[in-house]
């Protein structure tokens, strides 16, 4: 029986995805049936997706701008 | 992942279009992982053109086994590494996450669990206060969670662009994740007491 602290490790690291099958298994066993590892899980989604919804809200337009001037100049030259 | 075959063989020989269109295409993840990389805002620009200049110039030696964007930004993080030491540090050296630790009693299950930070949250907000953990999380590990999380690469390619071990980038990847949930959920709890005021 894996415990809490292994399988958020597993998950937040995802050495889960290069696990053999049986402590993939061990690990879905874990999460039906523990609701804080489930949670950890959810929260770590939420993350993610924030993460991505941060990075499209800062546009870093002005900036791009002007290196690709700055290099259509030195492609040009 | 491979760049595809077609391609290659235009970066190759400096097929003009297909240069200024892939110099298109990653522009924008150069710039978001050279901040990520804790890079100060005014040195983004430079640091990003000069790792444009090295693609320019060494175009013929991509050898499309690895996608050209991991390519590029694998010479970004080697340009940065230049000036900042510190993204080359062995992962193994950090500091262990004794916050992390604690959560946990002696047989590994959970003695804190995890309490919602913005289960109730619109998505923009939870955006908004990830902001400052991300700020505030370690160089390395910012970069490796952006880079999996944002840019979207998978653990390979990272691996190839930190120049780290599998288990190296698993690592910062936890730690990464585990701050940031752990200070989600700090703010989470602060940002229901401020809506109270």
């Amino acid at each position: 029986m894996l415990a809490c602290n292994e399988v958020t490790r597993l998950w937040a690291s995802e050495e889960i995805r290069s696990a053999t099958l049986a402590r993939r298994i061990a690990v879905r066993m874990h999460l039906m049936m523990c609701r804080h590892c489930r949670r950890y899980v959810r929260e770590l989604a939420l993350i993610g997706e924030g993460a991505r919804v941060a990075a499209e809200a800062s546009t870093d337009d002005a900036i791009r701008e002007r290196l690709e001037r700055r290099l259509r100049g030195e492609s040009a030259s | 992942m491979r760049e595809d075959a077609a391609r290659t063989a235009a970066i190759r020989r400096g097929d003009s279009a297909t240069v200024q269109q892939v110099i298109h295409e990653v522009l924008p993840g150069l710039i978001r992982a050279a901040r990520a990389s804790g890079l100060a805002e005014d040195r983004l620009e430079d640091v990003v053109h000069g790792c444009v200049l090295v693609f320019l110039r060494r175009h013929a030696d991509f050898d499309g086994r690895a996608r050209v964007t991991t390519w590029i930004h694998g010479i970004l993080i080697h340009k940065i590494s230049e000036e900042r030491r510190i993204l080359r540090r062995d992962a193994a050296r950090e500091d262990i996450d004794e916050v992390v630790e604690s959560r946990f009693d002696a047989n590994g299950r959970w003695s804190r669990p995890p309490s919602r930070p913005g289960d109730e949250l619109a998505r923009e907000e939870v955006a908004r206060f990830l902001k400052g953990c991300l700020e505030a999380l370690p160089d390395r590990q910012r970069l490796a969670f952006e880079m999996r999380e944002v840019e979207e690469f998978d653990t390979g390619e990272i691996c190839n662009i930190l120049d780290v071990s599998a288990n190296n980038l698993g690592v910062l990847l936890f730690r990464a994740r585990s701050r940031l949930r752990e200070c989600m959920e700090s703010k989470g709890i602060q940002g229901s007491s401020d809506a109270r005021l």
